[in-house]
């Protein structure tokens, strides 16, 4: 579904991204960890086609992402980004209705309305279709921008489609931020392929197929979450040194020390 | 849904009240039956049928116009600038044209339309050099657009200054219907031609109200989600600039109905386009409409400029949504 092979990147002379390869497969949740300046949002940003790789290619569907108008890309990749600087007192169900631009027509049919309060209730947001988005809390608008993204997708999970999440937990507690996960599961589970950039270990490790870890625009280990979360790996990716832990449904649940 | 449907139709009823009041108010009073005798070819008295077809009608078809296109215009900018106090005057498409009208006063207005003509030409202008200096390594950057909004305006102003100073006298008149608006003396070969210009711009912001709402997410936020941000960013700058310029050329500066009338609107219902550039042209024309209605009562014979009623109006609220916005 999307394969990155050797992508580089820059910010006039600073190396950002050197040399990244990355393949997600259909159904597949891959999470991307990394200390902060890494280079997990740079390599999104390139992936959704907002950035010019300098060197390398991105290819979804087997097809170069720079082939795609925006709106063809749009009908088969839904974006969670970092920030929304939506900051209109819209009402969450138009707000999340917003998704529906590149499928639906110049006014929202009955199916558009149902694939946004499907899409609601993924998110974790059921009753609050009436309420103001502005005034909604710092993680109810996440979960409303969640819903949007799932709601572009069609509020279910197919083959052929792919989900890219930054920080889709931000602001979010526990409740909420497994919630938030287990419907980007959910829409793995479904055939999309699920892209994801977390910063906590033990959530990536529950909901992960696999975690690619990266450290100075590199992504240096790649594979299941036993495989890559290790004690080394986590030290070399954070700085930080760290213990793992083995759970008795055998995740790992890891604390970094100082 | 409901909500705007029943403000829409509310705004239509106000404005379908406030026509019949301005056709009937004025320097001379003039009883509805008598409006009707002679809008609708029944007996009527000649006189007044002159003053309702050749003077009243068209007067208050160019306040419906330009309430329209400068709500409209409106509209259009403060969603894509994302920012409740945009306005027309940000594409300096207003202060353009006024520059214009100034150099065809001066030269002395050779032919028909030329000052018109003039400032519409002068009024695109401004426009387009306000949006070549906005992008920045080709993309629109709302910031930048805004600052060389307030150096060209600054700029047009000043000039405009200039040629009121040197023409003295004679001309100062003609200045002040250009930088404060007037409904005056609008015949309806103008208004034609302004609503040949207008209408067509109008409509095709219309078609694109989805795309615009789209713009609300910010230009990345957009692009994500499918939307052609340049080809958007290019036409609601494109349309609120025409739409401005149709209704400058006419009547002149008509300031704050592109700035109050959206967001008054938006506070009613919601913030969707699709719903928005109606109910605001409705409204917009309703209070150019009564403006002008209460410019003509205050001094029948020489009509206060309506800016001047707009303003008085408008500058209130301004300062409410200022503070209400510091509060939030």
């Amino acid at each position: 579904m999307l394969e990155v092979e050797n992508l580089g990147f820059a910010y006039g002379e600073r190396e950002v991204l050197k040399s990244v390869s990355l393949s997600v497969k259909s159904g597949e949740f891959v999470s991307i960890l990394g200390a902060n300046g890494a280079g997990k949002s740079t390599l999104f940003k390139v992936v959704c086609s907002l950035l010019k790789p300098k060197s390398g290619s991105v290819k979804i569907c087997g097809k170069n992402s720079g082939e795609y108008s925006d709106m063809e890309a749009a009908k088969i990749r839904a974006v969670l980004a970092q920030d929304c600087e939506f900051n209109f007192e819209s009402s969450v169900l138009d707000f999340v209705l917003l998704g529906r631009y590149a499928c639906g027509g110049f006014f929202s049919s009955k199916s558009d309305v149902e694939i946004a309060m499907a899409s609601l209730e993924a998110a974790g947001l059921k009753g609050f279709e009436k309420r103001i988005f502005t005034r909604l809390s710092g993680g109810e608008r996440r979960r409303a921008e969640l819903a949007r993204a799932l709601c572009q997708l069609g509020a279910k999970g197919r083959k052929g489609t792919m989900l890219l999440l930054d920080e889709p937990n931000s602001n979010l507690d526990p409740k909420n931020a497994n919630c938030a996960l287990k419907a980007a599961k959910k829409f793995a589970a479904e055939g999309s392929a699920v892209v994801a950039i977390l910063h906590d270990a033990n959530l990536a490790s529950l909901y992960s197929d696999k975690i690619a870890l990266m450290h100075c625009g590199e992504i240096f280990a790649f594979g299941s979450p036993r495989e890559v979360l290790t004690a080394e790996n986590l030290r070399r990716a954070y700085g930080a040194n760290c213990k793992i832990f083995e759970s008795r449904e055998g995740r790992f649940a890891i604390f970094l020390e100082d | 849904m409901r909500r705007f449907w029943i403000f829409f139709i509310l705004s239509c009823a106000i404005l379908l009240l406030l026509g019949a009041i301005s056709l009937c108010a004025g320097s001379e009073d003039i009883p509805p039956s008598e409006v009707f005798g002679a809008l609708f070819g029944g007996a009527s008295d000649e006189t007044s049928r002159d003053i309702i077809l050749e003077i009243r009608l068209p007067r208050l078809a160019a306040g419906v116009f330009c309430g329209m296109m400068l709500a409209g215009a409106g509209v259009a900018m403060q969603t894509l600038f994302k920012n409740p106090l945009a306005d027309p005057s940000i594409t300096g498409v207003s202060s353009g044209a006024a520059l214009g009208a100034a150099i065809a006063i001066s030269a002395g207005a050779a032919f028909a339309f030329s000052v018109q003509i003039s400032a519409l030409f002068f009024g695109l202008a401004a426009t387009f050099a306000i949006w070549r200096l906005g992008r920045i390594n080709g993309r629109l950057s709302a910031f930048s657009m805004l600052l060389a909004g307030i150096a060209i305006n600054a700029f047009c102003g000043a000039m405009v200054g200039f040629f009121m100073y040197s023409v003295r006298e004679a001309g100062v008149k003609g200045f002040v219907f250009w930088t404060l608006g007037s409904l005056e003396n609008c015949s309806w070969r103008e208004i034609f031609c302004a609503a040949a210009l207008g209408l067509p711009a109008w409509i095709l912001l219309m078609a694109n109200s989805r795309g615009l709402n789209m713009m609300m997410l910010g230009s990345d936020g957009a692009r994500l989600a499918g939307a052609n941000v340049n080809f958007l960013q290019k036409l609601s700058i494109f349309c609120a600039a025409v739409m401005t310029a149709a209704a400058v050329a006419m009547c002149g500066i008509i300031g704050f109905v592109g700035l109050v009338v959206p967001h008054i609107c938006r506070m009613l219902t919601s913030p969707d386009n699709r719903f928005l550039l109606p109910l605001s042209s409705a409204f917009g024309a309703a209070l150019v409409v009564f403006a002008d209605i209460a410019a003509r009562l205050y001094s029948p014979l020489d009509t206060i400029p309506i800016g001047v009623i707009t303003a008085i109006l408008g500058a209130p609220f301004f300062m409410y949504l200022l503070r209400r916005n510091g509060n939030a």
